[in-house]
């Protein structure tokens, strides 16, 4: 782009108070929806008033199944989010999954590697798998050691990965949530060769078709969000999936109207709205 | 001769030893060196980008503490406040900036996502009738699968609750299915582009024996 339209891109793009940006009125609107029915959701879930249930999700009990084939062994379970990242959405989902698998780890006694390439991720799941420890009763149990950051460098931090799972033979293999790059096909290729049983999930479309063929079970694409919130039973989450669930179903109807005004009508005032 | 060439040969075979012993000395070596190198190039990466030209100001026309940029020592002493879980009487103390941290990553992506999902929402409105049978067959089918793929996502809604249900979800797991198959093809594809380039490293590259 010339430097002299370049400038004006930039003009036009300013934010009205810094928060409101020209073309993103229907996003606005969309948004603010979507925050009231999270939080009318989050409320009613607090106070204990009755809000559609999430119901269960297959993949999730083979978590438990996988655990307790590691403490039946006597092997180690390896927890992996591939190349987590404190922005992706994904992350956040796999926060509670973590501390679920931790949990169940502890409670059964059975040794939990995470191994992370990121260094804040790597503070932040050293201190929910401590709380997880605690919050099980066995505080002494858990090992730092156990949560290791090899390196931020994607195919580096992957040969880390294989050594240990090479090594310590795991005898499971969570993969929750991502985002997972092309690092995917080869953790669940070595998980395959130690002999561990994989449970993976992950809304990274590209690597999506990998979990499927080679993890025993999937979570695939918003299950893994529907998941976090099935395991944790917290109310701000179980609400957030709720509301969510709405806000889908706001979304199922625009695109039944839409469609419906884009066959009979030559213009489409619902497109012009939503991307006004 | 070329060393740097030869250096990237040798690391290329020594990674695909892997393949046949997962635990062979080649392996381990070329690992080690791997994560040692990605180890060391990352901590000068974070001192030339991040550290030095803000904290020590070493960085040419960068604001810095020692162009009087004061403000930055919040950050600093906030980013600190991590290394209290080496401590123990004081570890809570580093739950803070990783509080903020999350915060502040929910709210990133509360800030920048949306607009990405409505374009995809308007681009979804098919016209189901073009004009010409083909192309509205294919939005019939477009529109199908997108609403079947919707309802299996739908996690409140039991996916026996009604025939409707049960069939969109159905139809939306063919279409996932689908879309994943096309998926994989691409990608294994892609991935055998990748090999072919190592080879054509090592046949061309290095041996010049083929591929020019």
């Amino acid at each position: 782009m010339p430097f002299g339209l370049s400038l004006l891109a930039q003009e036009e793009s300013k934010a009205v108070w810094g928060i409101f940006t020209a073309g993103q009125a229907g996003a606005f609107v969309a948004v603010a929806i979507f925050a009231i029915l999270v939080y009318v959701m989050i409320t009613r879930a607090r106070a204990g008033q009755s809000i559609r249930e999430i119901h269960k999700i297959p993949g999730l009990d083979a978590i438990s199944e996988a655990v307790g084939r590691a403490t039946e062994m006597g092997r180690p379970v390896h927890y992996t989010m591939g190349l987590p990242s404190i922005t992706d959405p994904q992350t956040i989902a796999a926060f509670p999954v973590l501390g679920y698998v931790a949990k169940l780890c502890a409670q059964y006694e059975t040794r939990l590697i995470n191994t992370v390439p990121d260094v804040v991720i790597y503070a932040i799941n050293e201190e929910i798998i401590r709380q997880a420890y605690l919050e099980a009763g066995r505080p002494d149990a858990f090992n730092p050691d156990d949560v290791r950051f090899i390196t931020d460098w994607q195919f580096a931090y992957v040969a880390g990965v294989l050594e240990i799972l090479a090594a310590e033979k795991p005898a499971a293999q969570i993969l929750f949530a991502g985002p997972f790059y092309a690092e995917a096909m080869i953790f669940i290729e070595a998980g395959a060769l130690a002999g561990a049983i994989q449970v993976g999930g992950t809304a990274s479309t590209a690597q999506l078709p990998f979990f499927v063929a080679g993890c025993d079970y999937a979570l695939i694409g918003e299950e893994i969000y529907a998941a976090s919130a099935y395991l944790s039973k917290e109310p701000i989450i179980t609400g957030t999936v709720v509301g969510e669930d709405y806000f889908k179903f706001l979304i199922f109807a625009a695109i039944i109207v839409g469609t419906l005004i884009a066959t009979f009508a030559t213009s489409n005032p619902l497109a012009t709205f939503m991307t006004s | 001769m070329d060393w740097g060439i030869l250096a990237g040969a040798i690391c290329t075979i020594a990674v695909w030893t892997y393949l046949a012993d997962n635990q062979n000395p080649i392996w381990e070596l070329i690992q080690h060196i791997y994560i040692g190198l990605a180890y060391g190039w990352s901590v000068g990466y974070y001192w030339y980008t991040y550290i030095g030209p803000t904290f020590v100001g070493t960085g040419k026309d960068v604001d810095s503490l020692r162009t009087g940029h004061w403000e930055y020592i919040i950050p600093i002493i906030v980013g600190l406040l991590i290394y209290a879980r080496y401590i123990p009487s004081i570890s809570w103390v580093a739950r803070y900036p990783l509080s903020l941290v999350l915060g502040w990553g929910a709210g990133y992506i509360l800030a920048f996502n949306p607009p990405i999902f409505m374009g995809q929402i308007t681009n979804s409105f098919y016209d189901l009738w073009t004009g010409q049978l083909s192309s509205s067959i294919n939005n019939w089918i477009l529109l199908l699968c997108l609403l079947g793929t919707l309802m299996y996502f739908f996690f409140t809604i039991r996916r026996d609750a009604n025939p409707v249900m049960k069939g969109g979800v159905w139809l939306g797991r063919w279409a996932i299915m689908v879309g994943l198959g096309a998926a994989f093809g691409n990608t294994v594809l892609y991935r055998y582009n990748l090999f072919y380039g190592r080879l054509h490293y090592i046949l061309g590259d290095w041996l010049h024996i083929a591929g020019g």
